[in-house]
């Protein structure tokens, strides 16, 4: 049981970003993932989710002992990836309340129909427990939120949706201090024997609240170092350059714009 | 051609009430008319982008006898409302409901046509046929006017505001039948009035309706009028319908569209008083290969008037939606505030949207604003929702369901809100069978 990726490849438009990514996630376990803008995270977690813009071209990736490339991405999530984005796009006119049902709705065994009290009570208990107005609930996904609103957004979805694995993608980004820890507590309760986490972040400080079992660098497409949690304060201290003069040579790097395969 | 059934003729079983004869020489003038008037045609521009090979008027019979399957669905159906109602189906009266002992007292009347001919014979007399919505379909019109005696009348007294919405329904039950529902309402000063009118089938296939509505609203009166339109797959329709507002008369509709093969929809909103007001809403799913062909006119004439059209489609598969507007501003008609916007969502390859909005000021004093768009589902929105576990048909259901939102919020009346959102969503849910 794990979600393991294994020497994976893609590119998109003829410019290789992931340039063999080999990782494992067992449920249990928490990974950071942390690296220089551009050096691939979230294309890693495009493609694990299934974007179609991106093109697989080695390598492989297995969920719970199914192979997940051949899948599509709605059939990927309800085999329990979760994605929460870096940037959660707008549904207009479509409601958070109305949205969660449809994604609730489409888990269940065909001809099983949704409680609908059921469903409330505990959207209204994992709001409650966000510091989210019940309110929020008929307002159109992310349509008009403000950044720390649509990250408290993917939270809630995470929550409601109880994925086996979930890749949270700066889900820190732009939360002020006190989001930050709410959003943290979330992710917290998730946390179980029963649930893997990959965060890619690149701030030491939502590690703090969330500690990693494990992080790894990634540079122009590769995860160029992994340790504990110590890892995360020395890059803290000493930032990517080091890594980046080792690892992000111009000639591949995808910052230099010159990244093809070969 | 249509074959015409006097309504002498028996039908549907029961010997339907002879007409009087200054209805007899409409009917003899529209139908010499009718033959004499050309077939819609391509050159014709109030006919452009219209499928001209979905048209299709020949080998229909008005007055098809209600087979009896037929009658026990529609009992079944009309059961389950409260409200007082009139429901036909091949244009004979099937059943009805009466309005309450308190409306009847303050003299609001909701009666059948062919009894309004005897027992509110002048009142019918000075409305009936008068208005002429004519955006290009004026033979169908005049068709309808050769043919009609199924419909409704409503006349609601001044200042008298009647709170039960009346429902009406017209049914077809036969691939080749055809149906001309007439609906007459008359609100007097300040008098106020709520209706859902459904058209449908009770037929897999086929059929022919082509109705008209004149809506009269004296000064102060207020009109919501719902239309919901349903007909079997392959019928070809027309709905001509047109709104006359007095002095800050003030009319809402809706009309929320799917089924059927060729259904055209001509609306003329006539603001003849100042003041008047008039908004004109419209949802529309349209899959398969169906057509949903409709025409507008926003008639400015008089000083201070508000006009406020939106229409949006959600088109699937093959289908073909087709909006033609038009704001027209007299010069008299300053102050003016006319809003049209008709916006189309694409949710196949294949289906074609077309827009064609219009406007025509002849007044300086005004603001009007028109436009159109034609989009398709955003690539990244999509894969969001997939991402979320919702499979692709359920995903399209939220976008439509997104789109036609504002719409739908567009309705006053929270009843109505709710009612129609939820018939939305369930035919978004089954979307094979109505
Ligand atoms: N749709 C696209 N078209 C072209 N290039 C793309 C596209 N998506 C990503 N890239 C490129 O791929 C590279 C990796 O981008 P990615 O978003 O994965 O970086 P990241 O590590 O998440 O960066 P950040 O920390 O800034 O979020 C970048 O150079 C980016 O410009
Ligand atoms: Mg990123």
């Amino acid at each position: 049981m794990s979600l393991q990726i294994c020497d994976l490849h893609a590119r998109i438009v003829e410019r290789a970003i992931l340039r063999g990514i080999s990782l494992e996630i067992r449920p249990g376990e928490t990974h950071a993932i942390m690296g220089p803008n551009g050096s691939g995270k979230s294309t890693l977690s495009k493609v694990l989710a299934g974007h179609p813009d991106y093109e697989v071209t080695q390598g492989s990736v297995v969920l719970d002992g199914v192979s997940l490339l051949e899948r599509e991405p709605d059939e990927r999530a309800r085999m329990g990836l979760f994605l929460a984005f870096q940037y959660p796009c707008e549904i207009p006119g479509v409601s958070i309340a109305n949205f969660l049902r449809a994604a609730t709705q489409a888990r269940l065994p065909e001809g099983e129909s949704l409680s609908v009290t059921d469903f409330y009570q505990k959207l209204y208990h994992e709001m409650d427990a966000l510091g989210m107005q019940r309110t929020f609930s008929s307002r159109p996904l992310n349509s008009g939120f403000s950044g720390g609103e649509k990250k408290r957004a993917e939270i809630l979805q995470m929550a409601m949706l109880q994925p086996r694995y979930a890749v949270l993608d700066e889900t820190d980004s732009g939360l002020d201090i006190d989001a930050l820890k709410v959003v943290a507590g979330g992710v917290n309760r998730l946390r179980g024997p029963e649930a893997g986490l990959l965060i890619i972040t690149h701030y030491q400080r939502l590690l703090d609240y969330i500690s990693p079992d494990f992080v790894h660098v990634m540079v122009a497409g590769r995860i160029v170092q992994s340790g504990g949690p110590e890892l995360a304060l020395e890059l803290e201290k000493r930032g990517y350059g080091f890594l980046e003069e080792r690892y992000g040579s111009s000639e591949v790097s995808p910052l230099a714009g010159a990244g093809t395969p070969g | 051609m249509i074959r015409r059934m006097l309504p002498e003729m028996y039908n549907g079983g029961t010997k339907q009430t002879p007409l009087p004869t200054w209805w007899k020489e409409i009917q003899e003038a529209a139908w010499v008319d009718y033959e004499r008037l050309p077939m819609p045609s391509r050159k014709d521009e109030r006919w452009r982008f219209t499928d001209l090979g979905k048209l299709a008027f020949t080998g229909y019979t008005a007055g098809f006898p209600v087979p009896e399957p037929s009658r026990t669905e529609l009992q079944a159906f009309f059961q389950r409302g409260q409200a007082p109602a009139l429901l036909f189906a091949n244009d004979s009266l099937l059943f009805s409901r009466s309005l309450s002992p308190e409306a009847k007292k303050k003299g609001v009347l909701l009666t059948p046509l062919l009894e309004a001919a005897n027992g509110a014979a002048d009142l019918l007399k000075s409305y009936l046929f008068r208005e002429r919505v004519a955006l290009g379909a004026e033979k169908l019109e005049t068709l309808h006017r050769a043919c009609a005696t199924a419909g409704a009348l409503l006349y609601v007294p001044a200042g008298v505001e009647l709170e039960q919405t009346v429902d009406l329904s017209f049914w077809l039950s036969e691939e080749n039948a055809a149906t001309f529902p007439h609906i007459l309402v008359v609100l007097q000063e300040n008098a106020r009035a709520r209706i859902h009118l459904r058209f449908g089938s009770t037929n897999p296939k086929g059929g022919f309706a082509c109705s008209v509505q004149e809506l009269f609203l004296g000064a102060g009166a207020q009109l919501e009028i719902f239309t919901g339109r349903n007909w079997a797959e392959g019928t070809c329709s027309f709905d001509l319908a047109s709104v006359r507002l007095d002095r800050d008369a003030n009319s809402t509709s809706f009309q929320l569209n799917r089924g059927g093969g060729y259904t055209r929809t001509e609306s003329r909103s006539r603001l003849l008083g100042p003041g008047s007001r008039s908004v004109m809403l419209s949802a529309t799913m349209a899959r398969d290969r169906q057509e949903f062909d409709q025409r507008s006119f926003q008639e400015h004439s008089a000083p201070n008037t508000r006009s406020d059209l939106l229409y949006k489609s959600a088109l699937y598969d093959s289908s073909r939606t087709i909006f033609a507007g038009m704001i027209d501003v007299d010069p008299g008609a300053q102050q003016t505030d006319a809003y049209q916007s008709n916006r189309n969502l694409l949710l196949s390859p294949d289906a074609e949207a077309n827009a064609l909005p219009g406007l025509e000021i002849l007044a300086n004093d005004v603001r009007c604003t028109h436009g159109a768009t034609i989009g398709q589902v955003d690539p990244e929105e999509l894969f969001y929702c997939l991402q979320r576990g919702i499979p692709l048909e359920a995903a399209q259901r939220l976008f439509v369901l997104g789109f036609l939102t504002d719409v739908i919020d567009r309705i006053p009346d929270a009843d109505a809100k709710r009612t129609l959102a939820e018939e939305i969503d369930s035919s978004l849910s089954q979307p094979r069978r109505p």
